[in-house]
């Protein structure tokens, strides 16, 4: 339940952060998470977090992030 | 709050035992091996069952049958829950139950499982962590050489499981380093392609292709009869070079049988053999005729032999052939002469008829071989009369191959064949100028879509640090006011003066909310005490009225130590009204009784 928790936790404060930023880096974000590929992450972030901190009691690779966040077929792998 | 614990066939328990929990203080006291941690392990077997990762060691006393805990709590809504946990290894049963007490009618109705986080007064998740302390857990603490507010804030992230968050803070760390070199590879690429002016070039290339295709169109079509005509020839003229180069080869290698003789001397050549063989045939014919003489002269004897033989036979005393008289004694050593001159001929007519044959053989080798040379001269001949003509031919076909109409048939198959190849070429060129202009279209959205994946896990690690932070400071904040108050009341309430000349030190040394100081310079009971009075803090912050479940914590301080220990927490955590907290604490010495007897502790003798 922790990482339910600690989840949510992130998420909601990622959102504040660039809800709340002015510099051009956030308000790129912010504009992807209008797309439909980044609305379907955001949507599905909170869960992806807590699978991955149920796996963090070791160290997480790059890899290990990317396949939970399903983007192992790179466009221009 | 806990209120009481049932266990049965648990650890060292084979039969069931009932413990009570009070507000305030309890004091579990036994000897080693009495079964005080077991009671303390059987609150965690009815919590979390026989889960290892919550520290539950093995229940059964007894594998035949089921150990069984029940724990009985006052929830937060007031009320008061029961949850039990029974497991039997072999058949591997197990069966969790949660109970609620009616008030009215005093019975217990079971309750959905689930809803045990809910009401439980206490963290689960962080129970085993936050509400226990056991005597490892002072060890592991002190272990680290840091200062004590690092150590101290370390030791809070572990028990609120806050490192867990660093694992994910460095995955996602390398997730965004690993986008972030993506993205730098693709700006590399992208710049080093704008460098190469491709629409230049793709241009140029355009331009040299429809000259190339025009060039072609402007040679015209080629006569098929030409073309036909031509290959036949060139194929004629190819068929004869290669006979040519055949019967080249076998001249070359007739003339090596004839090595230092001129193709004129060759004839001379054959006229002294033919003399060589001419002088052996008379040679033979001379021996030939010996031998006959031999023969016939061998024949001869041979009739003397006879006549001698007959003479000694029928004892004639003449001679057969004179008829004069003969004596036995002169014909048998007429005889004997007879039979040497016979042999002696013999031999000859042999050594004679060896010589001949050797005669006849080498005879016939120099025949074979003027029969060979005769042979190989004749094909000799014969090859050359044809390379001769072979040569004759090809010459005719090459200046027929020269004549200026087929020439120029062939000069302008090989520039179609040249221009061919080129628009080939300009073609292929084109075709990957034409890729890396799209390349080169795509790739800044390529950059873009990795630079938005640099972006979000760049946002969120620093969410996850943030969320560290807060959490860490929401919990250790409170902590550290505790403590400056308490050094505020001590310098400025009037507290007994010889307890405020015993603790002053201690909290100067701990130098509370300073970096500088370090477990290492702290006494072993400071040390202890610095950790004790962090986690009944921690406890209280988590769950408002504290609960500190504490397994032979406290034993190796002396008494004078564990007198301060207790005063700093009942001013701390105003101890004196049992309603504020739950301690509960084992030790195997009776004397704490008597120490304790100021927060009025409900003791509980396992030994009795």
């Amino acid at each position: 339940m922790a990482e339910r928790e600690f989840a949510d936790e992130i998420v909601s404060t990622l959102k504040s952060e660039l809800n709340h930023s002015r510099g051009t880096r956030a308000k790129t974000l912010l504009s992807w998470f209008e797309t439909p590929e980044g609305k379907q992450l955001l949507v599905a972030l909170e869960d992806k977090i807590v699978q991955l901190l149920k796996d963090s009691t070791k160290e997480l690779s790059a890899e290990e992030i990317i396949r939970v966040f399903g983007w192992e077929d790179s466009q221009d792998a | 709050m806990l209120k009481r614990l049932t266990v049965q066939n648990f650890k060292g328990f084979p039969e069931r035992i009932e413990v009570s929990f009070e507000k305030g203080m309890t004091l579990i006291l036994g000897k080693n091996g009495a079964g005080k941690s077991s009671i303390l392990y059987g609150v965690k077997f009815a919590l979390f069952g026989n889960d290892k990762k919550e520290g539950v060691p093995r229940p059964n006393y007894d594998n035949e049958r089921e150990s069984i805990a029940e724990l009985d709590f006052i929830g937060k809504d007031g009320n008061q829950y029961q949850i039990t946990y029974s497991y039997k290894p072999y058949g591997k049963s197990n069966r969790s139950e949660f109970y609620r007490l009616d008030p009215t009618t005093n019975q217990y109705g079971e309750v959905s499982p689930e809803e045990l986080r809910r009401v439980f007064p206490y963290d689960l998740s962080l129970f085993n962590s936050v509400f226990f302390v056991e005597e490892g857990d002072l060890y592991k603490f002190l272990s680290a050489k840091k200062d004590i507010w690092t150590r101290l804030s370390e030791h809070l992230s572990h028990l609120l499981h806050l490192d867990r968050l660093d694992s994910l803070y460095s995955g996602l760390k390398n997730a965004k380093k690993y986008y972030a070199d993506r993205t730098k590879h693709l700006k590399q690429e992208l710049k080093s392609l704008q460098k190469e002016d491709i629409d230049a070039k793709i241009d140029a290339i355009t331009e040299h292709l429809e000259q190339t295709e025009h060039d072609l169109s402007n040679l015209g079509e080629i006569d098929l009869a030409d073309i036909e005509r031509l290959a036949k020839l060139k194929a004629q003229l190819e068929n004869l070079e290669k006979e040519s180069t055949k019967v080249g080869e076998k001249v070359k290698l007739l003339r090596k049988q004839f090595a230092g003789i001129s193709t004129q001397g060759i004839p001379q050549v054959f006229s002294k053999k033919e003399e060589e063989i001419k002088e052996i045939e008379r040679e033979l014919s001379k021996l030939e005729g010996e031998l006959h003489s031999k023969q016939k002269m061998q024949h001869l004897y041979e009739g003397i032999l006879e006549l001698l033989e007959h003479v000694l036979t029928e004892h004639e005393e003449t001679c057969p052939t004179c008829r004069q008289p003969l004596s036995l004694e002169q014909a048998n050593a007429s005889l004997e002469q007879a039979k040497r001159d016979a042999q002696a001929f013999q031999q000859s007519t042999k050594e004679l008829n060896q010589k001949i044959n050797a005669l006849q053989q080498s005879l016939n080798q120099k025949r074979n071989s003027l029969e060979k040379m005769r042979t190989d001269y004749d094909a000799l001949q014969n090859y050359l009369a044809q390379l001769q003509s072979l040569q004759t031919e090809i010459e005719k076909l090459r200046s027929m191959l020269s004549d200026s109409n087929i020439a120029s048939i062939q000069s302008q198959i090989d520039l179609r064949k040249d221009l061919e190849i080129r628009k080939h070429n300009l073609t292929l060129e084109l075709e990957h100028l034409t890729n890396q202009k799209s390349r080169m279209e795509e790739l800044p959205d390529l950059i873009n879509y990795y630079n938005v994946r640099v972006l979000l896990f760049d946002q969120l690690m620093n969410a996850t640090r943030k969320v560290q932070e807060q959490k860490l400071k929401q919990h250790l904040e409170p902590i550290e006011n505790h403590l400056r108050d308490l050094i505020r009341r001590i310098k400025d309430e009037n507290w007994d003066v010889s307890f405020k000349k015993s603790i002053e030190p201690v909290f100067r040394r701990i130098g509370v909310g300073e970096t500088y100081l370090y477990l290492d310079d702290l006494s072993g009971a400071e040390k202890t005490l610095v950790f004790l009075l962090f986690r009944w803090l921690l406890s209280k912050q988590i769950a408002g009225k504290p609960l500190l479940i504490m397994d032979d914590a406290i034993n190796h301080l002396d008494e004078t130590n564990r007198k301060l220990l207790f005063t700093i927490l009942s001013e701390v955590l105003h101890l004196e009204s049992e309603e504020n907290y739950q301690l509960i604490l084992t030790s195997y010495d009776p004397s704490l009784e008597m120490l304790l007897q100021h927060f009025n502790p409900k003791v509980i003798n396992i030994s009795e």
